[in-house]
């Protein structure tokens, strides 16, 4: 009980314990008598009564700099302002008609979507790139007679039977990933490919028959196309346009 | 009574700051007469002295205040901490650089502040006592760094607690404290009792 009635004293009495820290201080110390001779020696005029003339001129300069700085400033806000303001007066034909079509001109330039640069064709066929044409990126279904035939003429199987199972899934990550595509024993030179391939890979001949022609349709993963012909047939060395093209497909022939 | 004069000066001196920012040249004039004298004295007490003089420092601090005065925003109290930061920053470039530079001699002004006030440029002419002031400033000057700045910004700069708390970058009761560990220990020194 003692202890806390002599924390509280220390407390209350804690003011003028420390007289420092009262703001009546603040004057008793400038006022103290030690410091007579020091108020007085910081009391005198001595120093030449004129601003020296380089201190002028600098001050001078940094006003001229300062309105420099704010006619910048009001400039750079006042083209700010009417840059956001002369599509809405272009529309509203308060402008003039020759400015009005200059600011459309400028916008039809600013507004004009990004282009991806694509690979020039020499064959000057339309180019095949979904995104240049604006359509849609091939589906990379897997179309499969009911038989299940994923062998290709020469009896060499080219899908496995599990990927049957994502029709009707066209997202789905294994669908479009690259197909690894048959070694044919009997091709004499090797077949060219650029990239690896993804996308759709369909075989029509759904009664299995030697003319059932097989389609790969899809893309490279470089952008470029390659021409893949069925393995142990004679194939032509691709010519280049051949393997730019954006679609990659090939017919079976029976030998 | 002295608190209204007080108060109305410092609206005069308000205003004469507003119009110096603005770009009134005889403002400016008259801003620098009201600052200069004492912050030349700041700058002496504070070991400005010599190489360089005091009034070096001060035109270092000016040319600083006024690249910057456009851009200034507050009154006069606002005013005299940011001149007496900047003068305090100088200072402390000035002791770096005069460090760094090796001594070719020993300079006698160096060794004795009381002859170093007596041979100055005419800052005290026979109004003061100048050993009284020489021996005061040299007790200060004993004192640690920060106490000793307190005195010299509260006494000869004459600047406000509050004021003096900005230009030192500290709390009012930390400045209220040194100050009276300065007066301690000065009363102590001198063998004045309270």
């Amino acid at each position: 009980m003692s202890r806390v009635i002599a924390w509280l004293r220390n407390i209350l009495t804690a003011r003028s314990a420390y007289p420092h820290m009262d703001s009546k201080f603040d004057a008793d110390l400038v006022n103290d008598p030690i410091f007579d001779g020091l108020r007085r020696f910081a009391e005198l005029s001595s120093s030449p009564n004129s601003v020296p003339v380089h201190l002028l001129r600098q001050y001078t300069a940094g006003q001229r700099r300062a309105q420099g700085r704010r006619k910048w400033r009001l400039g750079s806000g006042a083209l700010f302002g009417v840059i956001i303001l002369l599509p809405s007066l272009a529309y509203a034909g308060v402008l003039p008609n020759s400015v009005a079509r200059a600011v459309q001109k400028v916008f039809n330039v600013i507004s004009v979507p990004i282009q991806i640069p694509s690979v020039t064709k020499t064959d000057g066929s339309p180019s095949k790139n979904p995104v240049e044409t604006g359509g849609s990126a091939p589906t990379g279904s897997v179309q499969v007679p009911d038989q299940g035939l994923s062998q290709s003429e020469d009896g060499t199987s080219l899908l496995s039977p599990g990927q049957n199972s994502n029709d009707g899934n066209p997202e789905s990550p294994e669908s479009s990933s690259p197909k690894p595509l048959p070694e044919s024993p009997e091709s004499s030179s090797p077949k060219p490919l650029l990239g690896s391939v993804s996308g759709s890979i369909s075989v029509d001949g759904s009664d299995g028959s030697d003319d059932a022609g097989s389609k790969l349709t899809g893309q490279s993963s470089t952008g470029l196309g390659a021409t893949v012909g069925e393995p142990g047939t004679d194939n032509p060395e691709p010519s280049p346009s051949d393997s730019l093209s954006g679609i990659i497909s090939g017919s079976s022939e029976g030998d | 009574m002295q608190v209204e004069d007080r108060e109305n000066e410092s609206f005069g001196l308000d205003a004469l700051l507003k119009l110096a920012v603005n770009g009134d040249q005889t403002c400016f004039a008259e801003l620098w007469r009201t600052c200069n004298p004492r912050l030349e004295r700041f700058l002496y007490a504070q070991g400005a002295t010599g190489d360089p003089p005091a009034d070096d420092v001060a035109s270092e601090t000016w040319l600083h205040v006024v690249r910057d005065l456009p851009r200034f925003k507050g009154d006069f109290a606002d005013f005299r901490s940011w001149l007496y930061q900047i003068a305090r920053n100088r200072l402390i470039d000035t002791a770096r650089t005069k460090a760094r530079r090796p001594k070719a001699t020993v300079d006698i002004d160096e060794m004795d502040p009381a002859y170093q006030f007596t041979a100055s440029d005419g800052l005290a002419d026979g109004v003061v006592n100048r050993d009284e002031v020489g021996k005061i400033i040299e007790k200060i000057k004993a004192l640690p760094a920060a106490q000793s700045e307190v005195l010299m910004l509260r006494i000869i700069a004459d600047l406000s607690v509050e004021e003096t708390a900005k230009a030192m970058k500290k709390t009012p009761n930390a400045v209220r404290v040194l100050a009276h560990r300065a007066l301690t220990s000065l009363r102590e020194e001198i063998g004045v009792s309270e």
